[in-house]
């Protein structure tokens, strides 16, 4: 749907690529370990009480499960693959911050080895 | 020779109403309201209405032009009050009359057929939505109407008892004024958008003004749930029910006529610009195309690019505006002095630059999938956690039959939030060449 809060500032690289509750993830933060992401939820769901173990702010879990249904046929949260993508661009932009960067003028997509020292640090398995 | 002809057939009609009834000629109400003379519209019809009624419409629906009778009916040859009042009926735009008011022939034929048609009468998409995922239907696109309900013809059901009770407010069959408080000024058929207060104070004149200058309220007054559209655009966030104290320790200074508390936060920037719902929104995407389309997003095709695609998409829509098609995409675009092509405002004709997207920014290789609204659409509101409780022991006013019966429903929900829209994927259809990355919006 069209939202109708339509702005001339648009949100953030940061807003999608490093945002899981933009992912459909929910609140919470990823972080890079043992060469992939991991995603620490900030909320926890007291499954007795609530009668289900689903957090309320997830759309789709680490997978790329979706955990819930939409009203559109042909409309879905982000599949494990699509998320991969688009997080692995998450910590490039602490540094290379918009396309402006001659990195992201010249973004491969993934498909070339990402040259950054920073990167591998960030992804090395122990 | 054919009004002549006309009015002297009207004169005997009135004179022989007047003898076939005798009881109420003789009545005191009718001694003391007898009109002294009989009163004709301009084209010489005799509209009897007119020597007590001094209601003023609009021009076009001018007293002296139409008269009475054409719109509210009732017999406009007698001159007793009693016979003359008949038959009459308040709103001509109630969708159970319309067809001999507003959709008769000479009027608004087309349109009134159209509308019919429209999501706003039917409400396809509400009902077969819920339908869908309560398990009571396997057909998403079920034609399933509010009409169909209003006559009793589906089996009745847990979730169109739901429908009937919560959601059966806002669509154009619900007659205006008759249900309780806020909700009695929607609905009405024609009227439920094409109404406005009017100028006019004198009490005896004062008739509603019928405009084509849909007023951003009457479009507001349904489109404020679920997607919350009405509210988001003009910068309005509902915040939680108990009203969060968000002002000096105290709940918000502002609240809907529901009785809902909101806040202000960024509105859209057409809205910001002066521009309302109308403006972008068309005749055929608003009352329909003639088609029973199944769900909203069938019926409406203008698309940011209609206005921000640039000068030759903006050539395109001006020729086909000029080329007296019966419903263009757009009918308010103007060259201006300058030879630019922009968008008047239909209420307050400002001028409207329309600046075409960024190649750069909104074209680049990696972000192509994206709609408009994925980047530029920064809130959103989300209501986590919608729930619903059901009571068969208590009784509600089901909205379109207007009785009470057993089955009682209230909605819930665990939290709101309006920041960090959540993405997602649309797969490819007959109006798109790819995948689209667009918006979620839980609720």
């Amino acid at each position: 749907m069209d939202p109708h809060t339509t702005s001339k500032q648009t949100r953030d690289c940061k807003d999608c690529h490093a945002n899981p509750k933009s992912l459909g993830l929910g609140y919470g933060n990823i972080a890079f370990d043992n060469g992939g992401w991991i995603f620490q939820p900030a909320t926890s769901v007291n499954s007795k009480a609530f009668g289900s173990n689903k957090r309320l702010d997830a759309f789709v879990n680490t997978e790329g499960h979706p955990l819930v249904h939409t009203g559109r046929k042909g409309l879905r949260p982000f599949n494990k693959e699509e998320l991969n993508r688009i997080i692995s661009v998450g910590p490039c932009l602490v540094c290379h911050r918009d396309m402006e960067d001659p990195v992201m003028k010249n973004w491969q997509g993934g498909k070339s080895p990402l040259p950054c020292k920073y990167f591998r640090s960030l992804t090395r398995t122990p | 020779m054919k009004p002549l002809f006309i009015q002297t057939i009207s004169i005997i009609l009135l004179i022989a109403s007047s003898w076939t009834a005798p009881k109420h000629a003789l009545s005191k109400s009718y001694a003391l309201s007898k009109p002294n003379k009989v009163t004709k519209t301009l084209s010489g019809q005799i509209d009897m209405c007119l020597s007590c009624h001094f209601e003023t419409p609009d021009k076009a629906h001018g007293r002296k032009v139409l008269g009475c009778f054409v719109c509210h009916l009732g017999n406009p040859l007698s001159g007793d009050p009693d016979i003359a009042h008949q038959g009459v009926v308040l709103n001509p735009g109630d969708l159970r009359v319309v067809n001999r008011t507003c959709g008769q022939e000479g009027c608004h034929v087309e349109q009134v057929k159209q509308v019919k048609n429209t999501l706003m009468a039917t409400n396809r998409g509400i009902i077969s939505t819920l339908r869908f995922y309560w398990g009571e239907t396997k057909d998403h696109n079920e034609p399933v109407t509010v009409e169909m309900l209003l006559k009793n013809r589906v089996a009745q059901s847990l979730a169109l008892d739901y429908f009937r009770k919560l959601c059966g407010t806002c669509h154009l069959w619900l007659p205006k004024n008759t249900l309780p408080g806020f909700l009695s000024e929607k609905g009405g058929g024609c009227t439920a958008c094409h109404y406005s207060k009017g100028p006019i104070k004198d009490r005896r004149k004062k008739h509603p003004l019928i405009t084509k200058k849909i007023p951003m309220k009457n479009c507001v007054r349904c489109h404020n749930r679920s997607g919350r559209i009405g509210l988001s655009y003009q910068g309005l966030y509902e915040s939680e029910g108990y009203g969060t104290p968000f002002e000096d320790g105290d709940l918000s200074s502002l609240q809907l006529e529901d009785g809902r508390f909101v806040q202000e936060i960024h509105p859209d920037i057409h809205f910001k610009k002066g521009l309302i719902c109308i403006d972008c929104h068309n005749q055929k995407e608003i009352m329909g195309d003639g088609k029973q389309h199944a769900h909203l997003y069938e019926q409406v095709e203008i698309r940011c690019v209609t206005c921000h695609g640039g000068k030759d998409e903006l050539v395109k829509l001006l020729n086909e505006q000029n080329s007296n098609k019966r419903f263009p995409t757009l009918n308010n675009l103007v060259k201006a002095t300058s030879g630019q092509i922009v968008l008047k405002g239909k209420t307050d004709e400002k001028l409207h630059e329309l600046r075409p997207f960024s190649e750069k920014a909104c074209r680049n290789e990696q972000h192509k999938s994206l709609s408009c609204q994925a980047c530029h659409s920064p809130w959103v509101p989300q209501c986590y956690g919608c729930h619903v409780r059901y009571d068969r022991g208590k009784t509600q006013l089901d909205k379109l039959s207007l009785n009470e019966s057993f089955g009682h429903w209230q909605e819930f929900r665990s939290y709101m939030r309006y920041e960090s829209p959540v993405l997602g994927v649309l797969k490819k259809d007959t109006k798109s060449i790819n995948d689209k990355v667009v918006i979620l919006v839980p609720g």
